[in-house]
């Protein structure tokens, strides 16, 4: 009898065991978007310049330019036939399904916003779940009278000579000119006096 | 009938049992193959690159470094050759290739410091900053425009004209006495005294005293 007892505690934990599991795997939730580059695929996918397309290189036919500033923005003024997907919005369903429909077709998506870094924060993300097709454009867009400007820019390019700015006054000025700039030194206590003033009061 | 089909499974039950355990063991062995998303999701992610808190302007930054702010790390993501040329006072050089490495991993996951990143423009700092934000690290900020914002405002400011505000040439004025305070237009004739930049220690202690003043208020 006691045997008895013992098997039927068996029997019963093992059940209790496989509800527990069972229970587990029906609650469980699969992540809608998961990654699928990892941290070091991306850095060296950002190291090389192939994702960013120049304007006059980009195929109409085999292209869909995707405006990522916000509708405000959009409906002043865009490139045309592009399609408006504010960075916020891009991993919503609807987004998803249609950059899924894009990919399966084998367009090209060409993202753009003010500049490539408005652009940057959705291509990366998007690359980091595994959208090998888009590319951002290598130019920035601005507004003027009502046309829509797209002008090539360089990225990461410093300002040309800009080590002279620290050499300047030495050559073609006396000492007038080096002792002038002490007074706004001057500026910044003063500044400052009135700026803490009044936060140091009880 | 039922009572002897029922014995008959009941025979069974450890059988039964046994296999059932070992397809949920199978099935969990197999269940992580398709989950894994590290640390931060990409909605998380998403959520965080919407939000323009993460960059600070350059006026701020002057601020920060003139004021001596011990919170703030500045990391200066252009390669050596460029860091050697010019960097902004106190910063450290990690190449932006480099981010990854493990040797600057205490330096980039910490809680102690603000860390500012940096690069020409802001367009290599914030994708340092976007995998750095999905590796969950904290504090992270980037300069706004790079040096070539810092160049643009701080070392080289724009004049303003007779009819802007008056806030205008207040921050023009800072502006200005920041490039002082940076070596902007300080008489050097050779490379000791650019080194030495004599009138950059003077000013410092006069700003401290003022400041503490107020503060200790009664």
């Amino acid at each position: 009898m006691k045997e008895l007892e013992k098997t039927k505690h068996i029997s019963i934990s093992t059940v209790v065991f496989i509800l527990v599991i069972l229970i587990g795997i029906l609650t469980f939730k699969k992540p809608t978007n998961v990654y699928k580059k990892t941290n070091r695929e991306t850095l060296a996918m950002v190291n090389t310049q192939d994702y960013l397309v120049d304007y006059s290189n980009v195929d109409p036919s085999n292209s869909v330019f995707i405006d990522i500033r916000d509708r405000f923005e959009y409906s002043k003024g865009h490139i045309d036939n592009a399609l408006n997907m504010p960075t916020a919005d891009i991993l919503e369903a609807e987004s998803i399904a249609r950059f899924d429909d894009l990919t399966n077709k084998g367009k090209t998506v060409v993202f753009y916003g003010k500049n490539q870094n408005e652009a940057n924060s959705a291509w990366m993300i998007l690359y980091q779940l595994g959208y090998d097709n888009i590319k951002i454009l290598n130019s920035t867009t601005q507004l003027v009278d009502n046309r829509f400007l797209v002008t090539d820019f360089d990225l990461e390019k410093p300002v040309p000579n800009y080590l002279d700015i620290f050499k300047g006054n030495t050559e073609n000025s006396g000492g007038e000119q080096t002792m002038a700039p002490v007074t706004p030194k001057k500026v910044i206590a003063v500044k400052k006096k009135k700026k803490r003033k009044p936060e140091g009061g009880c | 009938m039922i009572n002897r089909n029922l014995a008959k499974i009941l025979a069974n039950r450890y059988i039964i049992l046994a296999s059932l355990l070992l397809i949920a063991a199978l099935g969990l062995l197999l269940l992580p193959a398709y989950q894994k998303n590290e640390r931060v999701t990409a909605e998380d992610l998403l959520a965080k690159v919407v939000n323009p808190e993460r960059y600070v302007t350059s006026d701020d930054l002057a601020h920060k470094i003139i004021t001596k702010d011990p919170s703030i790390l500045l990391i200066d993501l252009r390669d050596e050759k460029e860091y050697a040329e010019y960097s902004l006072t106190g910063a450290l050089n990690i190449p932006f290739d480099a981010i990854l490495n493990a040797d600057y991993e205490a330096y980039l996951n910490q809680g102690q410091y603000d860390i500012v990143l940096f690069s020409n423009d802001d367009f290599k700092a914030d994708q340092a900053w976007l995998i750095l934000t999905r590796m969950d690290y904290e504090n992270l900020h980037v300069l706004q425009g790079g040096i070539k914002g810092w160049y643009n405002t701080i070392l080289n400011p724009p004049e303003p004209t007779e009819n802007m505000a008056k806030e205008a040439f207040e921050l023009y004025d800072f502006r200005k006495a920041a490039a002082m305070y940076f070596g902007v237009g300080i008489k050097q004739h050779n490379q000791v005294e650019q080194q030495d930049m004599t009138p950059k220690k003077v000013v410092i202690p006069i700003v401290k005293k003022k400041k503490r003043k107020p503060e200790g208020g009664c």
